[in-house]
């Protein structure tokens, strides 16, 4: 009961982080909800398996905000996965607005425009440009994002690089 | 004196070429310094968009459909064992305290373990499956690789199984067919399971066929 109530309250405090990480790997509106409920599911699942088995989980990560990153990533690429199967992934067009916050005054709504060319942007880069900008724009260090990927902090730096270069880019090129 | 008027000269050149030098590379650092500066301004701008683009998620919705679909995979996967576990007590209670013909007695001693056994396995792809999650993406991506190349080979063994099942139906229809004249009986047989044959080949063809694309498509993910 008491371990339930903890993941409540994780679930509560990450549910952004899992919304903002769906909508940067899924434009349709539908589909990002699916998707965050499978996080969640995920993130769960993962608590009560590394509380039940010590040799894996969250317990050798750096912090908890980490390994909910993770297991919320490894879903998107799965999702992404399975969505390319089906071949319906991409759907820039169903992107629903009105899901995020709504905007109040004429400066939240150039906040909210600068947001969704920014999300728009991110989802045209390739998946492993996509991963690491967006994980650095959650604010983890390279060296956390290497352990998340399973790669070399090198290698983060090159995509890093490699990947806010074609953003700039894409961003210029949008209207 | 004119050596020394030389020397000294050369020396205010070296010195001018210098300081040339030390100024054309404190612009250059000024340059990458201001470089450095639009970047991070850049990303700090990106960082500021990225959080205002946080979808509003209602979190006590999200909770309880976890919940409730959290309740559902268990619920799921309790059936399955106890429904497993019960098949297998059964086949168990007919082998223990029935009189079976040695055929039956055999039959169900073989089948006993089955149900019981499947259950443990689908509690034990679960636990992998979440496990999965909990590793890093490059494993992960290399577990869905491997994920797609098990299937196949599982295909593979159906359609073989399925194979050898088709042939012995197609004996027992001929031995039939020849000493009862029973065609019609053995004849729909035979031609229901050809059907379940030709689509699990189909299935087989089609997934070996798609392998290549989607094992290149995990590739360039990692």
């Amino acid at each position: 009961m008491k371990e339930t109530i903890q993941i409540e309250k994780l679930l509560s405090e990450y549910a952004p982080l899992m919304a903002r990480i769906a909508t940067t790997f899924e434009a349709n509106k539908s589909l990002q909800d699916e998707l965050i409920q499978e996080m969640s599911l995920a993130v769960w699942r993962a608590f009560e398996g590394a509380s039940k088995d010590s040799g894996s989980g969250f317990r050798g990560e750096a912090s908890v905000k980490t390994f909910v990153a993770k297991v919320a990533h490894n879903k998107a690429v799965d999702h992404v996965i399975k969505e390319q199967r089906r071949q319906e992934f991409n759907h820039d067009g169903e992107f629903d607005s009105s899901h995020t916050t709504s905007a109040s005054s004429s400066r939240d709504a150039t906040l909210q425009e600068n947001a969704m060319d920014l999300l728009t942007g991110l989802r045209q880069l390739e998946i492993k440009y996509r991963q690491v900008l967006a994980l650095l724009l959650e604010g983890f260090s390279q060296l956390e994002i290497a352990n998340m990927l399973g790669i070399k902090e090198s290698a983060v730096a090159k995509r890093v690089s490699r990947a806010r270069q074609q953003l700039t880019q894409i961003m210029e090129q949008q209207p | 004196m004119s050596d020394n008027k030389k020397a000294l000269s050369e020396d205010k050149k070296a010195l001018s070429d210098n300081k040339r030098a030390l100024s054309e590379e404190k612009l250059s650092m000024a340059e990458s310094s201001t470089q450095m500066n639009e970047l991070d301004k850049q990303l700090a701008q990106w960082q500021s968009a990225y959080k205002d683009a946080t979808p509003s998620v209602d979190t006590d919705a999200l909770i309880k459909e976890t919940k409730s679909a959290r309740f559902k995979l268990k619920l799921k996967g309790a059936v399955d064992l106890v429904l497993g576990l019960a098949v297998s007590v059964w086949c168990l209670t007919l082998v223990l305290f029935e009189p079976l013909s040695t055929y039956q007695f055999l039959l169900f001693m073989v089948l006993t373990p089955i149900p019981a056994a499947f259950g443990a396995w689908g509690y034990w792809v679960r636990q992998k499956q979440w496990k999965v999650q909990t590793l890093d993406v490059q494993s992960m991506l290399a577990f869905k690789q491997n994920q797609l190349r098990q299937q196949l080979h599982y295909w593979k063994i159906s359609l073989y199984g399925c194979l050898a099942l088709w042939c012995g139906l197609l004996a027992l229809a001929v031995f039939n067919v020849l000493m009862f004249n029973a065609f019609t009986l053995w004849g729909t047989q035979l031609l229901i399971n050809s059907v379940v044959v030709f689509i699990v080949y189909r299935r087989y063809k089609k997934l070996a066929a798609d392998l290549p694309s989607a094992l290149k498509k995990i590739e360039d993910m990692k």
